[in-house]
């Protein structure tokens, strides 16, 4: 199937038409319009590479409640075209969409933060015409897109849902493999944030910009990967500021990244409930924040918000 | 200096971070253990980075044992007591341009308190290499050795074990020095699950993936070993030496 590079964004707020503009986005607006007919009319087209839609389209012509949703309408343009990406946006909170409505799109954002997403919208487009075009032999050549470090493949295999490892040839794949790269950005485990990164090497984030320069092999450079939101590989990391600066006895990446060119007192991490240092692990300040600070792992137990899993940290919170 | 029945410092390393791989990916392990699969991961990247200075490993795993239980039992998770012991397993693989210096592991059991670790039971078990330089230890004693007690490790100061409570042990006093085959890390940790067992530690055990390292590393460590005590008990040299003749070194 020829994919075009044409970007639809179906939306019932003629308003949208400028960020879609601005996106380089074909805007079909589908006020007072038959949101059926029109969605007929747009999969006679070649397959685009990427749909934005609008969760809610109660502003089309038509009674039928199934044809207000966005989310009806990603089925059904997945029906025919499985390999495109579809991006939800909506102006509701995202925590009145239920998880089942929500999984009906490869992502869904908040309008009002639409230009926040433009670098990840722009990741999934180019993610999903990268595997689109792809032939895996297995799922071993899934991970390849990835570009992980060797000696972490066994493991990413172990750790490689399912539905990936039995379908990689399935036309949902790019949707998949989205999710599960999601997950890896998401849970540090395999990939840091700059946060757990700075307090692996022993250092606050101030730091950690000191000498990010050094771990630029580190940086996660697979498939989806954005560059204002960077992720680094925790094996590369440990790999690097170990070369650099090898380990006394008793010393580990915390200790050793202090070592590093540059790194003065003021850079060092400190644990942010007993204020000594050496903080080994990011935590979250109790079960119901979202702030996260360095911490000893004896400063903190388990964040019941989190199953623990196996190829990953565990997600804990402050002792109280 | 290099003994004759122990394995290269490569060989060695490279068998014990394959024992760290296992740890740290195994399921058992990071659902009931989690410092042992935490550990094992960070310090599994420490060695792999740095194979020419050797390896370093500190852990713990918390068991229920009922000698240990005082008092009238209630369950916690999943149906099991709490758990009451502390069991700390350590090595360390000392090389200087890649050979030996020094080679130890390190089993300690301590008592889960409402503060501290009190130590209840610590091993050393130690491989001792001749320095080379001609000069003689204060007194001889077997190469591959049981000792109890021996120092404090940092990590378990760090751990919250207090000074008081390892002095109580006498480490100070060395001797005696117990002949004992070489330990490795696989080794240790089965031994420290077998003598502290509970139900789901016996299937870890039994699994053909942690059976497959300990016979590797049995293999490794164990085989030359035995078979330099076979070699010397039937006298294959004929040379009448006892174990302690060849064992101990100076």
């Amino acid at each position: 199937m020829s994919i075009s590079r044409k970007i639809f964004w179906i939306d019932d707020d003629g308003r949208r038409k400028r960020t879609a503009d601005d996106i380089g986005a074909d805007f079909v607006n589908v006020n007072e319009e038959d949101l059926g007919e029109t969605v007929d009319g747009l999969l006679k087209r070649p397959q685009p590479s990427l749909i934005i839609l609008d969760h809610i389209l109660d502003k089309t012509a038509g009674t039928n409640p199934f044809f207000k949703k966005g989310s009806t309408i990603a089925e059904a343009l997945k029906e025919k075209w499985s390999t495109c990406p579809v991006v939800g946006i909506t102006n509701a909170d995202l925590d009145t969409i239920d998880l089942r409505t929500q999984r009906a799109y490869d992502e869904l954002f908040a309008f009002s933060h639409f230009r926040e997403y433009i670098e990840t919208i722009g990741a999934i487009r180019r993610g999903f015409a990268t595997i689109a075009r792809f032939r895996a032999r297995g799922p071993k050549d899934l991970l390849s897109l990835l570009k992980p470090p060797g000696d972490e493949i066994d493991r990413l295999m172990l750790a490689l849902p399912e539905d990936l490892k039995n379908s990689f040839r399935d036309p949902s794949v790019a949707s998949n493999l989205y999710t599960w790269v999601e997950k890896l950005v998401a849970r540090p485990g395999f990939l840091y944030d700059s946060l757990w990164a700075a307090t692996l090497t022993g250092l606050n984030e101030k730091g950690f910009e000191k000498v990010v320069a050094l771990f630029d092999k580190a940086i996660y450079k697979g498939v989806f990967s954005v560059s204002d939101n960077p992720r680094w590989w925790s094996s590369r990391l440990t790999e690097i500021v170990y070369k650099r600066s090898p380990p006394e006895s008793g010393e580990m990446s915390w200790h050793v990244g202090r070592k590093l060119p540059g790194i003065k007192d003021e850079h060092y991490s400190c644990c942010y409930k007993c204020k000594e240092e050496y903080p080994e692990i990011v935590a979250y300040l109790d079960a119901e924040s979202d702030e996260r600070r360095p911490m000893h792992l004896r400063c903190t137990n388990l964040d019941p918000r989190f199953k623990r899993e196996l190829y990953f940290e565990d997600m804990r919170m402050m002792l109280g | 200096m290099s003994l004759d029945f122990y394995p290269s410092a490569n060989d060695l390393i490279e068998s014990e971070l394959s024992v760290l791989n296992h740890l740290r990916n195994d399921t058992y392990i990071k659902e009931n253990h989690y410092h042992l699969a935490d550990a094992a991961n960070k310090y599994y990247a420490r060695s792999k980075a740095n194979y020419e200075s050797g390896f370093e490993f500190f852990s713990y795993f918390d068991m229920w044992h009922r000698p240990a239980h005082q008092g009238k039992l209630k369950l916690a998770r999943r149906g099991m007591p709490p758990p009451n012991l502390r069991l700390v397993v350590a090595s360390l693989i000392r090389l200087k341009k890649g050979v030996f210096q020094n080679v130890t592991y390190c089993l300690a059991v301590c008592r889960l308190g409402r503060t501290g670790f009190p130590i209840l039971r610590k091993f050393h078990f130690d491989i001792t290499f001749s320095s080379g330089d001609g000069k003689k230890k204060s007194q001889a004693h077997p190469s591959c050795h049981l000792q109890y007690c021996g120092e404090m490790l940092p990590a378990m100061a760090e751990m919250g074990v207090l000074e008081t409570q390892i002095n109580q042990l006498n480490p100070w006093l060395s001797e005696p020095r117990l002949f004992s085959p070489p330990m490795s890390l696989a080794l240790l940790v089965d031994m420290a699950f077998h003598e502290f067992p509970d139900q789901r530690s016996t299937k870890f055990r039994d699994t053909s993936a942690w059976k497959d390292l300990i016979r590797k590393q049995e293999a490794l460590v164990l085989k030359p070993f035995y078979q330099k005590c076979l070699d010397v008990i039937v006298d294959i040299h004929d040379q009448k030496q006892t174990l302690a003749d060849v064992f101990y070194v100076d």
